[in-house]
C-alpha cells in the first residue's frame, strides 16, 4: 500500500484508469478455474493478449506461477509495461513511465483523442451501486489487537502495523433483519447471524483465509434492540458473542456497537459494530505460520 | 436538543483518527467505539485511495476505450481493494 501513497505515484496515475484485481481470475492456475474461466474475457485479455507479449523477465512463463504484479496496457491488450511484484515506488514509477512513453507513440500512431479520467473516490461507483442493490454493504477491517507483554507477533511482524479489508454484502431482507421492532433484545435470525459469523469474523490480517463454514459456529449469537430516535433516525444497539472453530483454527470473542436506522430513506444509513476476541491457529494462506499461539483479534464492521 | 446535537456529533466524529488502544480488549459501550479507531486504517494508511481505483478489470477496459487511455492495472492474490 506504501507505493500508492507516494505523491509522485498518485500523480502519474491520474494519466491511466487504474484498476484492481484478483489474479487468480486473470490467470486461473488450478484445473477447475481454468475450464470454469475458459471463455472469460478477462482472461483472454490478460493471460492470451498481454502475457503473451510481456517480456520474460517481468512474467514468468510458468503457468503453474502467481503473475501478481502491476501492469499497464491499452485496452485492446497492447503491452506497455509490467513488473512482477512490483511494489517499491521506484519500480512503479519506472512502470509508468515506461508505460506513458509508449503509450504517447501510440496516440499519435492511431491518432487518439485522449480525455480525462474521472479522478472520483476510489471504488466510488461501486460503493454507490452496491448501497442501492444491497440492504448492506458492510466494509470490515481485520487487525491484531496489542499483546500482553509483547509487541511482536511470533513470526517478528509488529502488532497491530498490519491491516486487511474485505466487504460484506446482505441483501434487503437480510439487513431488514437488523431492525428489531421494540426496544427489548430480540435474537438476529440464523441465517444472518451465520453470514456475519462465516463471512465476516476471519483471521485476514496478513493474508486470506475462506469463509467459516457453518458447522464451524460452536455457539454464539447477535441480539439487537431500539434505542434512542433521534433526528436522523432510530439507534439500534447491537450486542453478540461467537465461537468459531475448525480443524486448523479458532476465533471467539464479543461484538458490540450501533446502527442507525433511517425512516426516510427506510434503510441502515450507518453501522459501527466491532467484534474482538482471541484467535489461534492459521489457514493455509494467512501467513500464520510460527504465530498460531492464542492471541487477540479484531474486526471492525463498518457503514458510512 | 444538546443531546441531539451530541449524539449526531458521536456518528459524524468517528474516523477521526483517534488509534489508542483501549485497556480491555472486551468490547463495552464505553470502549466499542475506540476499538473501530484502532482497527479500521487511519488517514495515513488510507492515502492509496486517493487514486480512482477501479475494482475490476474489464469495466475498467470499457471506461479506457471510451477516454483513448491506458489501463493501469494491480493484480494480487485477494483483490487488494478488499473481497479478500
Amino acid at each position: 500500500m506504501v507505493v500508492w501513497s507516494d505523491p509522485r505515484v498518485q500523480k502519474l496515475a491520474k494519466e491511466f484508469v487504474c484498476t484492481t484485481e484478483e489474479v487468480d481470475i486473470l490467470f486461473p492456475r488450478n484445473e477447475w478455474l481454468i475450464n470454469h474461466l475458459k471463455n472469460d474475457p478477462a482472461v483472454r485479455l490478460f493471460r492470451d493478449v498481454y502475457g503473451k507479449q510481456a517480456p520474460r523477465q517481468h512474467w514468468d512463463p510458468n503457468p503453474q506461477k502467481t503473475k501478481q504484479g502491476v501492469y499497464a496496457m491499452m485496452p485492446d491488450g497492447t503491452y506497455l509495461s509490467g513488473r512482477f511484484v512490483g511494489t517499491r515506488p521506484n519500480q512503479v514509477l519506472e512502470l509508468m513511465n515506461e508505460a506513458l512513453e509508449k503509450w504517447n507513440r501510440i496516440v499519435r500512431e492511431r491518432n487518439l483523442r485522449p480525455k480525462p479520467v474521472p479522478q472520483t473516490e476510489a471504488l466510488s461507483t461501486w460503493k454507490k451501486n452496491k448501497r442501492e442493490e444491497l440492504g448492506l454493504h458492510i466494509e470490515l477491517h481485520f487487525r491484531d489487537l496489542p499483546r500482553q507483554g509483547t509487541q511482536h507477533t511470533n513470526h517478528g511482524k509488529k502488532v497491530g502495523e498490519h491491516f486487511n479489508t474485505t466487504w460484506l454484502e446482505l441483501s434487503k431482507t437480510e439487513a431488514q433483519s437488523l431492525v428489531p421492532t421494540s426496544t427489548s433484545w430480540q435474537t438476529v435470525p440464523n441465517n444472518v447471524r451465520n453470514k456475519l459469523f462465516t463471512h465476516g469474523l476471519k483471521d485476514i490480517v496478513y493474508g486470506q483465509s475462506p469463509n467459516w463454514k457453518p458447522h464451524d459456529i460452536r455457539a454464539g449469537s447477535i441480539k439487537v434492540r431500539r434505542g434512542k430516535t433521534t433526528r436522523s433516525g432510530t439507534v439500534i444497539e447491537l450486542m453478540g458473542d461467537f465461537d468459531l472453530k475448525d480443524h486448523s483454527h479458532q476465533f471467539s470473542g464479543k461484538m458490540l456497537g450501533k446502527l442507525l436506522w433511517s425512516p426516510k430513506d427506510k434503510r441502515i444509513t450507518r453501522m459501527e459494530v466491532v467484534a474482538t476476541g482471541t484467535r489461534t491457529g492459521g489457514t493455509t494462506f494467512n501467513f500464520r505460520n510460527r504465530d498460531e499461539a492464542a492471541a487477540p483479534l479484531g474486526v471492525s464492521l463498518i457503514v458510512r | 436538543m444538546v443531546m441531539l446535537r451530541m449524539s449526531l456529533l458521536v456518528w459524524l466524529t468517528v474516523g477521526s483518527g483517534y488509534t489508542a488502544p483501549p485497556n480491555s480488549t472486551e468490547p463495552k459501550s464505553t470502549n466499542y467505539r475506540e476499538w473501530i479507531e484502532y482497527i479500521r486504517p487511519s488517514a495515513d494508511e488510507e492515502k492509496w485511495r486517493a487514486i480512482a481505483w477501479r475494482n475490476k478489470l474489464m469495466p475498467a477496459v470499457e471506461e479506457a476505450k471510451k477516454l483513448d487511455r491506458p489501463i493501469l492495472l494491480w493484480a494480487m492474490n485477494g483483490n487488494p481493494c478488499g473481497e479478500t
